[in-house]
């Protein structure tokens, strides 16, 4: 028990500890998350008539948030499956950042979701037992269930593995590697069943397609490899984190086949839609062209769209891809191609027009601006603490005081794999 | 709450200093508190289901509504909390060779209901469209002036109380259920505010209270029901409830009662002899959006 | 061939001729005394029991009879008294005397000539507009108010029509809702 209690107290001092450059960035988060802290504030004082959510656009730039961010969370399965069905030595390396961005995602998206709610303080109401979950009948239900085993595993996984690391022990199998199994599975149900959420609406025909699923899926395996590769830079340049390029050239080529199969997908859908004409093309038609001459999110697709062709060419271009700086950008790139597309593209067109004809638009207000960016900066400052105390621990910075393991040779200390 | 000043035996006729000062505090701790709502707020927070609540659980709550109605509109309410008539199944029906698109029947519904004037909700839209075709995407819903204008005709929706309904499907906490006589009612105590259900209805009939609902003391109904129009809390969802704390009374709801030309019709679809099943028998009726299979209990027909 | 003798055959006759005239009465007797407005036994044609609204408590210048003792005087012009009204209802509505019974100022006269009193008018229009008296009586036209169960209280024709000009003519709508905020307008208001 001591033994535990004195690891936290060294993650902790190890998490408050760092280059200027580390403080700097804290810093600057944890002003967006106090920033975002008042406009919350001010969200729970008045209510939610503050954002510019209606009865007709009834879910806004959170859920599309939370939709995003879900799939940011699948998207580490694109290194547990190589890593730990594939054996591959150098993804081992780097599998355990990807499974904390998941958990770093995950609690953004169980904030996201919390911020949304009409009446937070009766979460209680979804737990079962205590409250009344409508499992099995309403997807939300098994959103709430899916949502947080995935995030308990994420915790789980590396969590176990870096104490044993910090002890200087060998991990034993059972204890996480049915979980990382699950994991895959896991991953890949929890961004089906968010889009099952979505796809169940005879009511809403411009979600209500057979293949949101495989669409959301798709653009997370684009969106998510793009964030490591952010990820892994961003370490390898400031955290003294050895990535392989390995590592990025097997991102690198995730994207390059998911970018295409994205707009592959989107291109069925709206052959679908424009083709058979039918009354249910006003919402595609609101999105890329505007309605009576309103066309707030014309320009948002259409750049989505710019920014992911612009993200595949830095990706296929051997002159821009070979360069990290390069290969980030285009990796930011994608990562916002794709969230416009998915976010604003996806959720508010769902509700223009309404099942009744009604045409109100949505834009999100200044609070919540002010409240996603706190929770994106409150995300990005937790990954940023977990990552910097994984890397510290993988390096053999970071070890129990009794540990008999001795300190890492410089070869040994080129492998930092786990497992 | 009443606060009770404790009686001092050493000052039988009154109060001793020791008294005052307890009472002072007292009284200021339960000001504090009561003020800040925080002992009722948690009582709602540990406020179990609608349907799992005792009889006395449902004294304590109806109490506590009826309180905060005198505390917020000095005015005392006459709080039902009426059940289904077994054996009943409540529909509408609607004549729209005879609607006009006059909307008496929103405001009436307005007010009986309760409903919040700003930000406004109204349970009832009326749809003007064009003659040939009654497709709503072309419809308006703003129009103004003399109804009905030439070459529109009107099509007023509400909730349809489905029964196979997707809302009710969709909530993740139970909130919304559909009862023995067809209402599909919300707990507005339990329902957190996911706004689920207002994704899921393809006939836009949920309203969600953005804001605290604003109503005036002179405008409130104080004949309500607990699960109907008794007044509702921000952040949770509300819609059209038949006006089951009348029509669980045997009346006709407040819409049925205001419409000037008559085009509403309200009955038990149980009841052979009623409005709504002789016009479901002789008249040829039709359902909005019926491919989509919710069932709806809103029957439209032109006579 | 009959062999009967020609006394016989006026016999038959005649007995015939008077059956079929007895049975005749006795079926138009019946649908004399017959209530179509009331609740019938539960079946196939039954509907609840209507209690339709009187119009002659409302009525400013009812009795008729108070004016007219008990005739009108033919004279095809309006007196003092009417002539606010003016008939626009079909062509052959040009004077009074098509629905109102000029023998008995405080009737009408229905097509076939007999009296029905003021209170149930629907009787005269139902004799024309057969099929919205049809809807009327099980509920689908016209307005209901009270009770969704057992007997209603309904509004006769009247009530809403003015049998004179009929026509329902334009009524000014409530307020619409207020228009969204980002709200997008489809065409002219």
């Amino acid at each position: 028990m001591g033994t535990y209690l004195r690891y936290w107290v060294q993650m902790i001092r190890c998490a408050f500890s760092g280059t200027g450059l580390y403080y700097a960035w804290m810093a600057a988060l944890t002003l967006v998350v106090i920033a975002g802290g008042y406009a919350l504030s001010l969200q729970l004082d008045e209510g939610l008539v503050v954002t510019n959510m209606s009865d007709q656009v009834s879910w806004g730039a959170y859920i599309a948030n939370f939709t995003y961010l879900v799939g940011i969370a699948a998207a580490a399965v694109i290194l547990v499956v190589p890593t730990y069905v594939f054996h591959h030595k150098d993804l081992k390396e780097v599998v355990l950042i990807a499974e904390l961005m998941a958990a770093s995602a995950m609690i953004m998206c169980l904030l996201f979701v919390t911020v949304d709610l009409g009446h937070p303080e009766r979460f209680l109401h979804l737990a079962p037992g205590i409250g009344r979950l409508n499992f099995p009948r309403s997807i939300l239900a098994w959103d709430v269930i899916v949502l947080q085993i995935y995030l308990l595993i994420n915790l789980h996984v590396p969590g176990y593995l870096l104490y044993k690391k910090y002890l200087g022990s060998e991990p034993t199998r059972t204890y996480y590697l049915p979980l990382v199994f699950l994991s895959i599975l896991w991953a890949v149900s929890i961004h089906t069943v968010t889009a099952f959420l979505y796809s169940g609406f005879g009511g809403r025909p411009f979600w209500n397609s057979a293949i949101l699923a495989p669409r959301f899926l798709v653009s997370a395996f684009a969106s998510g490899p793009s964030l490591l590769i952010i990820v892994f830079a961003a370490v390898k340049r400031f955290g003294g984190f050895p990535v392989k390029d390995s590592v990025f050239e097997y991102l690198r080529k995730v994207v390059m086949v998911a970018i295409p199969a994205n707009f592959f997908l989107l291109g069925c859908e709206v052959f679908k839609d424009f083709y058979t004409d039918s009354t249910h093309v006003a919402s595609m038609e609101y999105l890329f062209f505007g309605l009576y001459g309103h066309a707030r999110l014309v320009p948002y697709i259409w750049t989505g769209l710019a920014l992911n062709l612009t993200a595949l060419i830095v990706f296929a271009t051997p002159r821009l891809r070979q360069r990290r700086l390069r290969l980030a950008i285009g990796a930011f790139l994608c990562v916002v191609g794709v969230w416009v597309e998915k976010g604003m593209g996806l959720i508010v067109p769902g509700f223009l027009p309404t099942p009744m004809g009604d045409l109100v638009e949505y834009t999100p207000s200044a609070i919540e601006i002010g409240v996603c960016m706190g929770i994106w900066a409150l995300g990005a400052a937790l990954f940023t603490v977990m990552a910097k105390v994984a890397i510290a621990i993988m390096r053999g910075d970071l070890r129990a005081a009794s540990s008999a393991a001795p300190r890492l040779s410089a070869a040994e200390e080129a492998d930092v794999s786990l497992a | 709450m009443a606060d009770r000043i404790p009686h001092n035996p050493e000052h039988p006729d009154g109060l001793g200093r020791r008294d005052f000062l307890k009472g002072l505090l007292a009284t200021a701790a339960t000001a504090t508190v009561t003020a800040s709502g925080c002992s009722t707020d948690w009582d709602r927070f540990f406020q179990k289901h609608y349907k799992e609540l005792t009889a006395e659980d449902k004294q304590r709550v109806f109490d506590r509504v009826k309180r905060e109605a005198r505390e917020r509109f000095n005015r005392e309410l006459n709080l039902q909390d009426p059940k289904p008539i077994p054996g009943v199944a409540f529909a509408f029906a609607i004549s729209l060779s005879v609607c006009n698109g006059n909307r008496a029947c929103v405001h009436a519904c307005v007010q009986e209901n309760n409903q919040s004037r700003e930000p406004a909700i109204q349970y009832i839209k009326v749809i003007e469209l064009d003659h040939g075709t009654l497709n709503v995407e072309k419809g308006d819903m703003y129009y103004e002036g003399e109804v009905p204008r030439p070459g529109k005709v009107y099509l007023p929706v509400q909730c349809n109380q489905c029964d196979n309904p997707p809302c009710v499907k969709a909530c993740p906490v139970e909130a919304t259920w559909k009862e023995k006589d067809g209402i599909v009612v919300i707990d507005y105590d339990w329902c957190i505010g996911c706004r689920y259900c207002m994704a899921a209805c393809p006939y836009e009939a949920r309203r969600f209270n953005f804001a605290t609902p604003s109503l005036q003391a002179h405008e409130l109904n104080t004949n309500v029901g607990y699960l109907s129009n008794r007044p509702r809390p921000r952040g949770v969802v509300e819609k059209c409830h038949f006006c089951l704390h009348r029509t669980r009374n045997e009346t006709y709801p407040a819409c049925v009662e205001a419409c000037p030309t008559g085009a509403r019709k309200f009955g038990d679809l149980n009841d052979p002899d009623s409005d709504v099943s002789r016009i479901v028998k002789d008249k040829r009726v039709f359902v909005l959006k019926e491919e989509l299979q919710t069932l709806p209990r809103l029957f439209y027909y032109f006579d | 061939m009959s062999a009967a003798t020609p006394t016989t055959r006026a016999f038959a006759l005649r007995a015939g001729v008077l059956l079929l005239l007895a049975t005749t009465l006795c079926a138009v007797a019946a649908s004399c005394t017959q209530d179509p407005w009331k609740a019938a036994q539960p079946g196939e044609h039954a509907t609840r029991a209507v209690i339709p609204s009187t119009r002659t408590g409302r009525l400013k210048n009812y009795p008729c009879g108070a004016c007219h003792n008990p005739t009108m005087a033919r004279t095809g012009k309006l007196p003092a008294n009417h002539r606010e009204i003016h008939i626009q209802h079909f062509e052959g509505a040009d004077q009074c005397g098509v629905c109102h019974n000029t023998e008995a100022m405080n009737t009408l006269r229905l097509a076939t000539g007999a009296a029905i009193p003021l209170d149930a008018s629907y009787q005269l229009c139902g004799q024309c507009h057969a099929e919205k008296f049809a809807d009327w009586k099980i509920g689908a036209h016209g307005k209901r108010v009270g009770r969704w169960r057992g007997p209603t209280h309904s509004n006769t024709c009247p009530d809403c029509h003015n049998a004179h000009t009929p026509a329902i003519g334009p009524m000014k709508a409530s307020p619409a809702p207020p228009f969204p905020k980002l709200g997008i307008k489809k065409g002219e208001h």
